[in-house]
């Protein structure tokens, strides 16, 4: 234990009566990937934390290189080498790359250059193999997997001893995940360890060299490499025995269309043709910022977008607005839970009403009462665990909070439900729970529209997959061609092959 | 609280304080020691602890204003134990309900994530377009013109910050400096001096309450409190608003007309403020250019003594009433101790900047 970079002895953390962490121990050597592993809710973030120093524990013990981590600082942390990237963004939106990245260094007192703070950005995001992210651009115009490889550069520019990644390739796609593996791999070979909290099991099979399950706060189970199945890790984070983990699609009982549009042009489309079957599950595929979500966006007529002709369910329309795409039994689960989908002051059950409010209608806890049952119906159909429609949305978990987002479409006749990566950041139990759901609303004739950047995800429980690239249709599959290897290919431009490079990224 | 005595604040205060913790085993000392004992109980049983903070979360908002409002009445009477007299409440309550009349508009657009600082100069201009529009339509015709005026007022306000994009604290700012020119060019000062007599009947005509003597603006206030409440809280329009306020890109995606909620809550907070501006001049049967300048700080303090989120998403009329009640009680404290009304402004501005940051704490925590 002594040659250990980092030992963690018994690490309590409790929020008043709450205990997150209930004692937990672990060592991660040097030169060695740590996978951390867990239902959400079993305290990996709440430990990944601790490491950082963003969260004092309430006891127990960390060491780095045998000195004890002064716990409760962050400054104190990154001073003992250790930096982490966190899967809720912690850069500053309206700030540029280069200015987020001289953040954490900046010496308030030294004084700022911005000339350079773009020069020593560049050179970082050149060193790091990303180039073709702009220093000078902010932020918030970045998409989300890039914002999210801004987040790992600024980790990563410290060259840490440890290096902690909390959930960081939630938003990536397969190239995005193997540059960061390729990083990684330096990191290790170089001494360095690091900390891998994902819910991603394939790629924790490929890049841990170890792994420590948690559940409800205490270590479950420990695994090394090439010795687990994923039946078997599930089962230890579930607590029970594994189901098969991706539900077929349902038999097709229609033809009828449920959705079609030719050439639809919006910004980053240029010129889509896309038709889906009502019950019909199309998988919509490639890198996230080739037009997915501006895809989804055009459908649902919250971005600007024109076409040759676009029918929903049977209905022409020129044009379309949200609130003409609810009335044409269109529903929309958006990317961000937290800032586009949920208001998060506000009840359970409000949240699921919110867009079946009529401004002439009862509101309030008496149109709760007269939809109880409705909204009874969705809690449980989706296991959403909370102690009732009055509880606030902002109090559940990430996984509670997306079935939300996903349940107030459920049973309101819809014709077409628009997804943006609804199993993003979220635990195998629930990701379950809500493909079963995906698939129920399929066998009732819904058309189901699903962007994900999780490729098993389309090839095992999608009809057919679609796969944009720089915003049009690259390839489409289906049947014995929708394979994993396929799919990737076709996002990367390559129709056929598998080109899993850096290059996918810096495309 | 009709019975007059310096022991007021403890009885009223202690039990909302420590009232859960009354329960806690073992605890026997006078109240300051139950305070003590929750400070460093960390080995007590959690259960009680648990179900304080929850008890304390699960009270209304609307309560604590309410509650400050009362401790500062009986602060009052410990200074001047005669300001413990219905008169002396009913006086307070009245100044605080044209308060909260003028406020409730604001509070309408602070839940929508907004603000209304056209408040003042709309009260001005209603007020003296209802004097001016007395003789050609009518008391009721330049009634319902000055409410009109109002909703267009505010229809504007609604239109360039929904349509236009522009933050509501500049949009509502330069709208209150418009009118101000308009009411400076448009109305004729010497001429309005007659106050029509229903006007008077609903605001400063004294009636009797359960044999109580008040203004009739203190009922009509309150009144019109009970049903803006009920139309926040329970109708699908109220309930958009807070959405709306709570999280503007979700209500978007979510399909609500974020659009029309937004012209349609400014609407009925230019509507509200018109309301203010007759109701003032009913009551205090005076008009000028500026009558309307001092709620400008008082209606955004009102609300958010009334615990609204200055955020958005949080807020109720009712609360604002509380709010308004406090700023009127500390008005009456400053008569009394004869600070002058200058030192009012800035308790105002100071009162503000506790409440926020006092509420901004519970937000995080």
């Amino acid at each position: 234990m002594t040659d250990s970079l980092l030992v963690a002895t018994d690490l309590v953390k409790t929020y008043g009566p709450v205990k997150a962490v209930r004692g937990v121990t672990f060592h991660c050597n040097p030169g060695e990937v740590l996978a951390l592993v867990g239902e959400n809710g079993a305290g990996k973030s709440t430990v990944a934390k601790m490491l950082a120093g963003a969260v004092a524990p309430t006891s127990g013990t960390i060491t780095v290189d045998g000195e004890p981590l002064a716990s409760g600082s962050v400054r104190q942390s990154r001073l003992s080498g250790v930096r982490c990237a966190f899967q809720e963004l912690a850069l500053v939106p309206d700030w540029t790359v280069a200015e987020n990245l001289s953040l954490p260094d900046g010496a308030p007192l030294k004084g700022f250059s911005q000339k350079k703070a773009v020069a020593a950005a560049s050179a970082l995001l050149e060193s790091l193999h990303l180039s073709r992210i702009d220093p000078r651009a902010a932020v918030s115009t970045l998409s989300l997997a890039d914002r999210q490889l801004v987040e790992i550069a600024r980790a990563l520019a410290g060259r840490p001893k440890l290096l902690i990644l909390d959930e960081a390739s939630s938003a990536l796609t397969p190239p995005g995940v193997e540059w960061l593996f390729a990083r990684i791999r330096e990191l290790t070979a170089e001494g360095g360890s690091v900390i891998y909290v994902s819910h991603r099991l394939g790629e924790i099979a490929q890049i841990a060299d170890r792994g420590t399950v948690l559940r409800d706060g205490l270590v479950a189970g420990e695994f090394v490499r090439g010795d687990w199945t994923d039946d078997e890790l599930i089962s230890l984070m579930a607590g029970r025995a594994a189901e098969r983990f991706f539900p077929d699609p349902p038999e097709r009982t229609t033809d009828a269309v449920a959705l079609s549009v030719t050439d639809l042009r919006s910004e980053g489309l240029r010129g889509i043709d896309l038709e889906l079957g009502a019950g019909e599950i199309l998988g919509i595929g490639g890198l996230q910022g080739h037009g997915q979500a501006e895809l989804l966006r055009a459908l649902f007529g919250a971005a600007p977008a024109v076409a040759d002709s676009w029918t929903v369910a049977g209905r022409s329309i020129s044009r379309t607005n949200p609130v003409r795409s609810v009335r044409l039994g269109l529903g929309y689960v958006p990317e961000d839970r937290k800032r586009e989908g949920l208001a998060l002051e506000m009840s359970v059950g409000e949240n699921l009403l919110a867009p079946w409010f009529k401004a002439y209608q009862l509101g309030g806890r008496p149109r709760l009462a007269q939809e109880r049952g409705w909204i009874d119906g969705i809690l449980k159909a989706l296991s959403v665990r909370t102690r009732g429609p009055n509880e606030l949305a902002g109090s559940l978990s990430g996984g509670n909070q997306q079935k939300l987002v996903f349940g107030r479409w459920m049973d309101r006749s819809r014709r077409v439900v628009l997804l943006h990566d609804p199993t993003r950041g979220i635990d195998v139990r629930a990701k379950q729970e809500l493909y079963r759901a995906i698939v129920d609303l399929a066998k009732e004739g819904v058309g189901i529209l699903w962007f994900s950047t999780e490729v098993e995800e389309l090839v095992h429980v999608c009809h057919r997959v679609v796969v944009l690239y720089q915003g049009a249709v690259a390839d489409e599959l289906i049947g014995d061609r929708l394979t994993a290897d396929a799919v990737v290919g076709a996002a990367v431009g390559a129709t056929g092959s598998l080109n899993l490079t850096t290059e996918g990224v810096a495309s | 609280m009709t019975t007059p005595g310096t022991s007021a604040p403890d009885t009223v205060g202690t039990p909302a304080s420590t009232g859960p913790l009354g329960t806690a085993p073992g605890v026997d000392t006078s109240p300051a020691g139950i305070d003590r004992a929750e400070g460093v109980g960390g080995s007590a049983p959690e259960s009680p602890r648990g179900s304080h903070a929850s008890f304390l979360s699960r009270v209304p908002r609307s309560v604590w204003p309410l509650l400050a409002f009362l401790v500062l009445f009986g602060i009052g009477g410990i200074i001047r134990p005669n300001l413990i007299t219905i008169d002396s409440l009913i006086g307070t309550a009245t100044f605080a309900i044209i308060l909260a009349i003028a406020s409730f508009g604001q509070t309408i657009a602070v839940i929508q994530a907004g603000i209304d600082l056209s408040v003042p100069n709309t009260i001005g201009f209603s007020a003296l377009a209802f004097l001016t529009l007395v003789g050609p339509l009518g008391p009721v015709g330049a009634f319902v013109a000055a409410l009109a005026a109002g909703a267009v007022i505010g229809f504007f306000n609604g239109v360039v910050i929904s349509k236009l994009g522009l933050t509501p604290i500049v949009t509502t700012i330069a709208m209150n400096g418009l009118l101000f020119g308009v009411i400076l060019l448009a109305f004729n000062f010497s001429e309005l001096t007659v106050t029509p007599d229903f006007v008077i009947a609903i605001t400063s005509a004294k009636i009797s309450v359960f044999g109580i003597s008040m203004a009739a603006v203190l009922p009509l206030g309150l009144a019109l409190m009970v049903v803006l409440q009920l139309v926040l809280s329970f109708t699908g329009w109220g309930r958009s608003l807070f959405v709306v306020g709570s999280a503007a890109e979700t209500a978007r995606l979510a399909g609500l007309p974020v659009d029309r909620i937004r012209i349609t809550g400014y609407m009925l907070s230019g509507l509200l403020a018109a309301f203010a501006g007759i109701v003032i001049v009913g009551y205090y049967q005076q008009a000028s250019a500026t009558m309307g300048a001092s709620y400008l700080l008082a209606s955004v303090a009102a609300v958010v003594v009334g615990g609204a989120s200055i955020f958005g998403g949080r807020g109720s009329v009712v609360g604002t009433v509380g709010g308004a009640l406090v700023l009127g009680q500390v008005s009456t404290l400053v008569t009394v101790l004869n600070l002058g009304a200058n030192i009012q402004q800035l308790i105002y501005g100071a009162i503000i900047l506790i409440v926020i940051s006092l509420y901004g704490r519970r937000r995080a925590a």
